[in-house]
């Protein structure tokens, strides 16, 4: 099964490719399908980033890579390949090789993911350790490596500290440094900077580049910081409502949306001087999975939705050209605006939803 | 007019660790002789970083944290040791959203007592009905209706949660409404929605805001003036428009650097990086507090606290780089008029 060479032999195989990945999860009211159909591919050193707000299916689309969600009220179905292998249905004992082998992960609350009654020091080696067969003495030298190569200072140290020690960036790295720790060519980074402050965010963020370069692994970035996005991402992919909206290279999705959901997130930001004008808004809030709009899932909040057109079917993933695509059948009528445009007249135009606001509290008063 | 909101030379101190003996082992200064004013139906917007004393002092202007020195003038009145009786009339005046809509609100209670709430305090005699009539009103300016009176606050998303905590705050026509970090937690879509009605409501209802988050481009787009704080002092302050053009402090440059940029072409952009992370309120370094992570620390700075200097374009920033020091500039009292 390993790496069957494509048709389109350009592009490097890539090192994760998730193909209609669909997430059921089982409640008291009955089964709900979170994740719907997602595909996307992470290639060797790329960067992608998956964009979307709360309630989008993100974060357990990047779980059930790792087979992180717990499989009595989780079903999983499609594939997610890591160089070629599938990992769903996995058994656990293989999973746990793949995870920190080659894919590690990074979680927003690093005090969750490090145990509070070892110090930092053993918990890398351990990790080094399993992973890697190591002495004691060479998993504990490693530890001191990759401490020191996050920029935790005076690592030696440190390897003595105990995680609540450490500030919210300094454990960020240490998290960081656990998932180097035994150079993994995947690292899954689910909002690892959204809890620190800017300036704290901005070292963690140049610090992740320059392992990136260094050591030429992939990521995965799990975010609803589209700042963020532009400032690492080669890739975006955009979810909403469980699926992907609109997918492309980061620079040609900001500059020119391909999707009614993407250029609201985009101009939804404040940038530069806006003082005195409104912010463009949505209006409404998310779908949740158990009561999808007929149609395209966007329509009940989309400025642009037409009747009879957008609130009927749902509108397939099409390929746009320059290797994007876009869920939205109106996306050849519009012309939405980027970033880099004129943007004097930001949020000058309210958005006007089919059928008026989609929830009390819409944006007007 | 005068300033709705005054803090003079505002100290707050925590203490911090106690002894078997009950005494606490150090005191923290959360601020540290702060002044700040905050005009009439105007947004002021407070921004640091954590650990900055940012929300202390929002907390304080309110009475919700103790000032150990210092004053705080509301309306005209000294309010920083009025007596519970006497503080009970101004309290309707003044109000606080919090960041977490989650944790602000009783789960088990239902919208129409949450909301109602502060008006027991406010008019104790009023009836049934006329408070029911407030917090209708209250509910419609924020967007929701009488229709959610009877629900309760877990029903309702992060963004309605926060349409209820601000209708709370609002029910009892304030005069000065403490934002602190109150749209931090919510999606970026919603997010514009309760910045759009934060604004509607100001110009509705003539409020004023102290607008505290670590946000700067929300900061920016909301605020007439800005104050920028780092380990409990203002190191600058002036109007927004100056202040995130023309930052006048080396702290406030290295924020705004760091605020990542929504073009990817300017990934490469120069940015000043800081050293370190702030460092412990327990311990401040001597002379300048910000010296310790500034690109342009000098011996000076270690030795004398640098004082306001005025600049350009309005306000002030302390910085011994803008002189000040020595007659280079002109001392400043930190309202901005020169002394």
């Amino acid at each position: 099964m390993k790496s069957l060479s494509k048709p389109t032999a350009s592009a490097p195989d890539p090192l994760l490719e998730i193909d209609r990945l669909s997430v059921d999860i089982r409640s008291e009211r009955g089964v709900v399908r979170v994740v719907d159909e997602v595909s996307f591919a992470v290639g060797p050193r790329e960067t992608v980033a998956l964009v979307g707000e709360s309630g989008s299916g993100k974060s357990v689309t990047s779980m059930s890579v790792l087979g992180l969600l717990p499989p009595r009220i989780t079903r999983t179905h499609g594939s997610v390949r890591f160089e070629g292998r599938e990992l769903l249905g996995l058994k656990p004992g293989e999973l746990d090789r793949v995870r920190g082998d080659d894919i590690a992960m990074i979680f927003q609350e690093p005090m969750t993911s490090l145990n509070p009654a070892f110090t930092v020091g053993e918990q890398i080696a351990e990790q080094v350790r399993r992973h890697r067969g190591v002495s004691r003495r060479a998993a504990r030298d490693r530890a001191v490596e990759v401490l020191d190569l996050v920029g935790v200072p005076s690592a030696a140290e440190r390897l003595k500290a105990y995680p609540h020690e450490f500030s919210g960036g300094m454990r960020q790295r240490v998290m960081m440094a656990m998932a180097l720790s035994c150079e993994p060519k995947l690292v899954i980074a689910d909002e690892p900077t959204t809890a620190l402050d800017v300036t704290i965010q901005a070292l963690v963020l140049s610090e992740l580049r320059a392992l990136q370069e260094r050591f030429g692994m992939s990521v995965l970035f799990i975010t609803h910081d589209l700042g963020v996005v532009a400032e690492i991402a080669d890739k975006v992919v955009v979810m909403y409502g469980g699926h992907l909206v609109e997918t492309g290279r980061t620079a040609e999705v900001f500059a020119s949306p391909r999707h009614p959901y993407t250029e609201a997130l985009l101009r939804s930001v404040p940038q530069g001087d806006t003082a005195g004008s409104r912010l463009w808004s949505i209006p409404g809030t998310m779908p949740t999975p158990e009561a999808l709009p007929r149609g395209c899932r966007f329509h009940p909040r989309c400025p642009y939705a037409q009747r009879g057109v957008c609130d009927t079917d749902e509108p397939p993933l099409e390929p746009v050209g320059d290797g994007r695509t876009s869920r939205c059948v109106r996306r050849a009528d519009l012309r939405l605006t980027g970033i880099g445009a004129d943007t004097g007249g930001i949020g000058a135009r309210e958005a006007a939803p089919l059928g008026g606001p989609a929830l009390p509290g819409g944006d007007r008063t | 007019m005068t300033p709705i909101l005054e803090v003079e030379d505002l100290t707050v101190r925590f203490p911090v660790g106690r002894n078997v003996f009950g005494r606490p082992r150090a005191m923290l200064t959360a601020v540290d002789r702060v002044s700040l004013a905050v005009p009439r139906h105007q947004t002021v917007g407070l921004v640091g970083e954590s650990g900055s004393g940012k929300s202390t002092l929002g907390r304080a202007v309110l009475r919700l944290a103790a000032a150990e020195s210092g004053r705080v003038t509301f309306d005209g009145v000294d309010i920083t040791h009025l007596g519970a009786r006497r503080l009970r009339p101004l309290r309707p005046r003044m109000h606080m959203v919090f960041q977490d809509p989650y944790s602000s609100l009783d789960p088990s209670w239902e919208v129409e007592d949450l909301v109602a709430e502060p008006l027991g305090t406010a008019d104790p005699s009023a009836s049934r009905a006329e408070r029911r009539k407030a917090v209708v009103e209250a509910l419609e300016h924020v967007g929701l209706s009488s229709a959610h009176l009877n629900r309760y606050a877990q029903q309702f998303s992060g963004g309605q949660r926060q349409r209820i905590a601000i209708a709370r705050a609002l029910v009892t026509r304030p005069d000065l409404v403490v934002c602190d970090e109150a749209v931090s937690a919510l999606d970026v879509s919603t997010r514009s929605q309760i910045i759009n009605l934060l604004e509607d409501l100001q110009r509705d209802f003539g409020l004023t805001y102290l607008f505290i988050a670590h946000d700067l481009a929300l900061v920016r787009h909301v605020s007439d003036w800005i104050a920028v704080m780092y380990l409990g002092s203002i190191v600058e302050e002036g109007p927004a428009e100056r202040v995130y053009e023309d930052p006048a402090h080396p702290y406030t440059r290295s924020l705004l650097s760091a605020i990542p940029r929504l073009d990817p072409s300017e990934r490469s952009r120069e940015r000043i990086v800081l050293a370190g992370e702030i460092p412990s309120p327990l311990a401040p370094p001597s002379g300048c507090r910000f010296r310790t992570r500034c690109p342009h620390a000098m011996e000076i700075c270690a030795e004398v606290a640098p004082p306001a200097v005025p600049a350009p374009g309005g306000g002030w920033s302390a910085c011994h780089l803008n002189g000040g020091d020595g007659g280079v500039g002109v001392a400043l009292d930190k309202s901005g008029t020169a002394s």
